[in-house]
């Protein structure tokens, strides 16, 4: 019988991975019986979820200002002289 | 395309044309601006110094790439090794699932059994929104850079712990101690009150 510690380590590597028929038996057994770890499954779902949304949708649109890229080329410059 | 070697290394072509593209990589791959634009002028410095050895380089774009992914990588190790703590940032013990669950493995009481409710209108919630990020900040450095990797950027799991050096059991252990104190930290916060 898995402890709710084990079965909830075995919820998050169920996101992406796959478990052993016998694992996945197990836990759905202790998922049977325990109300706390079955909605610990459904949260962390949606902490995934809702982390993923945070990924700042700016990223693919994000550019450096011209007055970093400047800066940027002009410190290069500067440790250029001393390579 | 032309090929560069130190002579016809021009900073200023060089800095316009790829910036960009390499600042977004590194935007998307640290979560944060400064860090990004660091990092994109050590691969510069990095290309600079491989063109004055004397390296021809046949594809400018790819191969500045991969200078900035192997300065990407010791950013991660550093965060990794340093495990850097700030004043607000929780303790390896505080992260540690025993701080949910028994000795016996079973969950503690007090704040585990708080039902969420109403979850599908949180999304756009400002409020919410400004607590969990409060939460993710609380969490350790190279835990977060986990949660950005894994979770955000969906990296795979393999190429997660090539490039910070842990196992894949140690992965997992600090993605399940994350949502553990995630989990926490929103029940404290929002679903508590």
């Amino acid at each position: 019988m898995y402890t709710c510690k084990k079965a909830t380590a075995l919820i998050e590597k169920e996101e992406t991975e796959t478990h052993s028929l016998l694992t996945k038996m197990r836990l759905k057994m202790h998922l049977m019986m325990c109300g706390t770890c079955t909605a610990y499954k459904k949260q962390t779902q949606l902490l995934s979820n809702w982390i993923k949304n945070k990924n700042d949708s700016n990223v693919d649109v994000a550019v450096l200002s011209e007055d970093s890229k400047k800066e940027m080329i002009k410190k290069i410059k500067k440790k250029q002289i001393d390579l | 395309m032309k090929e560069s070697t130190s002579e016809n290394f021009d900073v200023a072509y060089w800095v316009n044309t790829y910036s960009d593209e390499l600042y977004r990589y590194a935007y998307s791959k640290t979560g944060d601006r400064h860090t990004a634009e660091d990092l994109v002028q050590d691969a510069f410095l990095g290309a600079l110094q491989s063109a004055k050895k004397g390296t021809v380089i046949k594809n400018q774009k790819s191969w500045l790439f991969s200078i900035l992914r192997n300065k990407l990588v010791d950013y991660y190790r550093k965060l990794e090794r340093e495990k850097k703590q700030t004043g607000n940032q929780y303790s390896e013990e505080e992260m540690n699932e025993s701080a949910h669950f028994t000795g016996m493995g079973m969950w503690q009481k007090d704040l585990n059994n708080i039902p969420w409710s109403n979850t599908e209108s949180l999304t756009t919630d400002q409020d919410f929104n400004a607590i969990l990020d409060a939460c993710l900040t609380e969490l350790p450095a190279h835990y977060q850079m986990v949660v950005r990797l894994k979770i955000m950027e969906n990296e795979k799991t393999d190429v997660i712990c090539q490039d910070l050096e842990i196992s894949n059991a140690n992965l997992w252990q600090i993605i399940h101690r994350t949502k553990l104190r995630l989990r926490a930290c929103l029940n404290k916060h929002w679903f508590q009150s």
